[in-house]
Order: structure tokens, then C-alpha cells, then sequence
């Protein structure tokens, strides 16, 4: 028998003993299976600046865990090793939801990160993981693409504390032709996540001639700016060759500064750069009086003088979870 | 033997009645059932155990 997977917007239509486009989810007689569900294939204890999240719980360590395949396919993939990798060619540990918070804890980490691949793409294991991981007492962070139909993102924003979604850029065309995905879905599923309390960091590595000009950045600062608000941080991330695209060059410093400056230009609170050490393009100043509030240097931080969440000389709320 | 009006019409409909059953049979084959949540299965993979050196290890992978 055929199924349909209706996770996320591609809708795949399984044959008998065949995966879907992430490879991971199977008809086996006639009934979807998740296969990596409980088996992650990368396991490491990471700063949670390194996700990247700078507002959320900064200095700390953050227990990160994937399991292989991925929704999407991107051409520039950091992580192809593991997103674009078959489960019989992968070699995984057991790790079961309910051990999840157990190990994190033995770590000493405070939180989980789904995080690598893509979460949503082994979502029941996600969700598992996420539900007993806050009956623990942790937290959640998921590192996505978002690329998810809106009933099940809905059901797992439940139980996220944060989620850091990569947008990777801000064009049908670019999605279209470089992920094998659309836009559109990563969009609502933004607003969604924002609109269910979820603590919403946003990504964008720049491709240098693919997604760098003025209007593909602009078009994105000013979408977050009226759909996500302007406390929504951004991070602008240095491309480097990889994977299917290692024909083009590591993103100059002087692109991610422009980035920095339109995105400010248009009106965001906090905009950082990521993947390139830049003397205090990591760092978080107050969007009211401009002090500097917690300075980083990559993924350490140096200090962190917020008080309770808030400015300490002028009070203003800082936008995150702070403890 | 002669085929009467009656036993034709017998014949007519057991023939429209199978090619029917086929018919739906084929749909139910072919017509894709649709799942959101997947079920556990086993892993088709290589199983290791748990490192704990290699865990306290940042992850090489971006993200």
C-alpha cells in the first residue's frame, strides 16, 4: 500500500519498502516509519552560542543531538555528511527520549538542542524528546529550517523554549532552486512559533552572488521587522565552499557588515555575525541606551552585565531567557 | 445449452460486479493512505555505544 507523508509541505507519496525525500521516514508494509526515531547519529555537548542563540541562556553548554536526514537539500550544506546520509550507511547510538534529559544532565547542561540536521525531519523523536526533556525540568531549543506543515509545528512549539530558524534567503527562487524547498512555510511557521511563545532567533548565511544583494537582505529585515517585531535577533552567518557549492568564494567581511547595517538601518534591536571573528558584531548592546549588555568573542562569552533580564542603566527589557 | 434472458442478465452483472471488486481493489493499492506521525521502527544502520569522551567534544557539525 502507498502512503502520504504529511509532515511537512512536500507531501511525499511513499511506495512500499521507499522513503520519503529525507530519507528517513518509511512505508514498511504500508505504514510510515520513522527509522532514526531514538538513534542519533551525533551527540556533543556545545555553547549554546554555537546554535546560534545569543539570547538564551548565554555561557552556557548545550547538549546537542541529531539523528541523520533532512527535508531539505540544500546545495551549500554545512552538515551534508549527516543531512544527506542514508540510515543504512549511518552509524547511531540508542538514545531514547526518556535518557535524553538524564544524559544532558550527567553533562551538566541546562538545555537540549535539536540541532545538525533538521529536527523537524525526525519529529517524532523531537517531540518525544521535548516532552520528557521539560518534564525534566530543561529546556528546548530547536536549530531548524522550519520547514514543517503548520499542525505539526504547532503541536511541537508546545514544548520549545527557543528555536533558532535558518532563513537562506529571502527568495521562492533561491529556495526553490538551491534547497528543493519553498519560502512560504518557513514563514507562517515563524510567525507561528512567535505568535505560541516560542523565543525566535533567525539565521541567514550569505552566499556571496546568490542571496547577498541589497534587496534580498532588505526584503528580510523589513518581513521581520513588521511580522516577527524588532526584537527578533538576526544572525548573518559567513558562508564557506562546501558540499555541492564549492565553486564560490567565503563571504567577504565587507558583505556581512553591509548586512549588519541595512538590517540595523531597518530598524532591528539585535543583529549579529556569525562563522567570522568581528570585534563586537557578536556582542549585545541595550536597543535603548546602547550599552554594551553581554560581549562575546565566538562562541564565549567575556561578560554579561544584564540584571534579572533587564539593562542595569536604564531597565529596558532584553528580549530572551535569561535563567 | 440455451442462454436465457435471465441467466444473460446473471452473467452481465457477476462480470460488471468483479470488474468492479478489481476496480477497488487497485484504488485501495494505488490511492496513497496518509500518515502525519510516523511509528518506531528498527534502525537500518550501524549501532555504537554512547562516548562519553566524544560527546564532551564540541560537535564538528554547524548548528
Amino acid at each position: 500500500m502507498i502512503v502520504q507523508c504529511e509532515l511537512c509541505p512536500k507531501l511525499c507519496v511513499i511506495p512500499p519498502g521507499q522513503s520519503g525525500d529525507c530519507r528517513i521516514r518509511v512505508n514498511l508494509d504500508g505504514k510510515l516509519c520513522a527509522v532514526t526515531y531514538g538513534y542519533p547519529s551525533a551527540v556533543h555537548i556545545d555553547p549554546v552560542e554555537k546554535k546560534p542563540v545569543n539570547h538564551f541562556l548565554p555561557g552556557t553548554t548545550i547538549f546537542s543531538i541529531a539523528t541523520v536526514g533532512c527535508n531539505l537539500h540544500c546545495k551549500n550544506c554545512q552538515n551534508w555528511e549527516i543531512s544527506q546520509c542514508n540510515p543504512e550507511q549511518a552509524a547511531a547510538v540508542s538514545l531514547p527520549p526518556e535518557q535524553i534529559a538524564l544524559e544532558a544532565r550527567k553533562y551538566g547542561c541546562r538545555s537540549v538542542a535539536y540541532t545538525y540536521t533538521d529536527p523537524v525531519a525526525y519529529y517524532e523523536y523531537t517531540l518525544d524528546g521535548c516532552i520528557r526533556v521539560r518534564e525534566a525540568g530543561l529546556k528546548n531549543v530547536l536549530v531548524t529550517a522550519a520547514y514543517l506543515n503548520e499542525k505539526p509545528w504547532r503541536e511541537l512549539c508546545r514544548y520549545v523554549d527557543a528555536a533558532t530558524v535558518d532563513v537562506k534567503a529571502f527568495s521562492e527562487k533561491f529556495y526553490r532552486e538551491i534547497c528543493n524547498a519553498t519560502l512560504q512555510p518557513i514563514l507562517n511557521c515563524l510567525v507561528v512559533a512567535k505568535s505560541l511563545g516560542v523565543l525566535v532567533e533567525m539565521s541567514n548565511l550569505l552566499i556571496p552572488t546568490l542571496n547577498d544583494s541589497d534587496r534580498d537582505i532588505g526584503g528580510l529585515c523589513r518581513w521581520i521587522k513588521e511580522n516577527m517585531g524588532r526584537e527578533t535577533p538576526l544572525h548573518f552567518l559567513r558562508f564557506f565552499p562546501h558540499y555541492q557549492m564549492r565553486h564560490l568564494p567565503p563571504t567577504p567581511a565587507a558583505t556581512l557588515d553591509r548586512a549588519r547595517q541595512i538590517a540595523i538601518a531597518s530598524g532591528l534591536n539585535y543583529v549579529y555575525v556569525g562563522n567570522l571573528l568581528v570585534e563586537d558584531a557578536q556582542s549585545t548592546h541595550c536597543p535603548s541606551c546602547k550599552n554594551l549588555l553581554i560581549r562575546r568573542i565566538g562562541h564565549s562569552v567575556i561578560q554579561n552585565v544584564l540584571a534579572s533580564g533587564r539593562c542595569p542603566h536604564c531597565q529596558t527589557e532584553i528580549y530572551g531567557i535569561w535563567n | 445449452m440455451e442462454l436465457t434472458r435471465r441467466s444473460f442478465g446473471k452473467l452481465l452483472l457477476g462480470a460488471f460486479c468483479a470488474v468492479l471488486a478489481g476496480a477497488w481493489g487497485l484504488t485501495q493499492r494505488l490511492a496513497p493512505v496518509s500518515f502525519v506521525k510516523a511509528l518506531r521502527a528498527k534502525f537500518p544502520g550501524k549501532l555504537r555505544r554512547l562516548d562519553a569522551a566524544a560527546v564532551r567534544q564540541v560537535g564538528k557539525w554547524r548548528g
